[in-house]
């Protein structure tokens, strides 16, 4: 057979096959379905209402025992609750005898816009009632007493509830919180965490003798988190930051110097205290690995010379000579 | 006069090494200034405003 494009495909429901006993009338079946009316029970061919068994789990039970025969009864699927999802009953239906000029019926859940309403049979267009709660129908035109009513009510939250195929749609909330592992990672992956780089613009900056003095980065290399200002730096991600940060002193003989990492207004880490000589500038450093509670702590950089006399950084306008660095190394 | 220079005035036994280690003077480039962050010093009490005036 010919076909304009693709071959179409097709795929059997899904199918269990039980033989009769003549006495058995509880047998375990392969899927769980949601309800009776999510599977067509056939008994020697015969396809049997859904009044005449229940379904609980695996278990189908029969109203009354199937007779004796071989592979006579089957069981086919309509649909296999996605497993994972919580199911609820998508279709019911429910046949009502009204009374005399009776106008409302409570009906098994709906979801809104996704019921069906039957009269004597026929079917009902939506104009012909009213069914806005998701429990109930009201018909515009009172039933006569006697009348059957019947409803099939469609509820799709299981289907609402799933994880949307489409793709990039699918969000963090959806996911455990810890659950992504190491393994999880791609080769290459680095982590987006706050990472900072400044150094000391032109802007002279003396040091009084003895005196920390905390240091102006005004210029940023970068900021990636916008967690930089004033010299200051505040992440936002909680974790464990690796600081770096260097000085330049003059070179002078007798001046020693050292460059402190602050936290939160507090000297926390300091570099080796240097001793300048009086032919070369003297640098000094310091790195640690400092904890970060993501929202007040901060951290600042001082530096601390002891020549006797005031003394102004050197150096200064260049990203390589007095600089402060600092980024995440992991998460708290 | 810096801070470090009324301290010193005030107190001329004193080193650049008690700077360092009991003694902290401090400027946090905001504007306002020097200031003992710390005075830990074993025998010389912390100067009084009036002093540092």
């Amino acid at each position: 057979m010919s076909y304009i494009g693709n071959s179409p495909t097709n795929i059997a429901f899904q199918t269990d096959t039980f033989s009769g006993t003549g006495s058995q009338t509880a047998f375990t079946m392969s899927v769980a379905p949601a309800n009776t009316t999510s599977v067509l029970v056939a008994v020697t061919g015969v396809l049997q209402d859904p009044s005449t068994y229940s379904v609980s789990g695996t278990t189908l039970t029969f109203s009354a025992a199937p007779p004796s025969g071989t592979s006579n009864i089957s069981v086919r699927y309509l649909g296999i609750p996605a497993s994972g999802v919580t199911t609820t009953a998508y279709r019911t239906v429910t046949n009502f005898t009204a009374t005399a000029g009776q106008t409302s019926f409570s009906t098994p859940s709906y979801t809104v816009g996704y019921i069906d309403v039957f009269r004597n049979g026929v079917y009902l267009p939506t104009t012909d009632y009213t069914a806005t709660t998701g429990t109930t129908v009201v018909l515009n035109n009172a039933a006569t007493v006697g009348d059957t009513i019947t409803t099939s009510s469609f509820f799709v939250s299981s289907v609402l509830n799933a994880i949307p195929a489409t793709a990039s749609s699918v969000s963090t909330s959806y996911l455990v919180d810890g659950a992504v592992t190491q393994a999880k990672l791609g080769t290459g992956v680095a982590g987006t965490g706050p990472a900072i780089s400044a150094y000391a613009d032109a802007t002279t900056q003396t040091l009084v003798t003895a005196t920390y003095t905390k240091i102006l980065f005004q210029t940023e290399e970068f900021d990636t988190n916008s967690n930089f200002a004033s010299s200051r730096f505040t992440p936002t991600v909680a974790g464990y930051y690796q600081v770096n940060a260097q000085l330049l002193f003059p070179a002078l003989a007798g001046l020693t110097c050292l460059v402190a990492v602050y936290k939160n207004g507090s000297d926390f880490k300091e570099g080796t205290r240097t001793a300048v000589a009086a032919s070369s500038s003297g640098g000094v450093f310091v790195s640690a690995l400092i904890s970060m509670n993501g929202s007040t702590d901060y951290l600042e950089i001082y530096g601390q010379q002891a020549s006797g006399s005031n003394q102004n950084l050197t150096g200064t306008n260049n990203a390589f000579l007095n600089y402060f660095q600092a980024f995440l190394v992991r998460g708290a | 006069m810096t801070l470090y220079e009324k301290i010193i005035a005030l107190y001329p036994a004193l080193t650049l090494q008690d700077f360092t280690t009991t003694i902290r003077l401090q400027n946090d480039s905001d504007g306002k200034g020097d200031y003992i962050a710390k005075w830990e010093h074993p025998t010389l009490p912390r100067p009084t405003e009036e002093q540092l005036a």
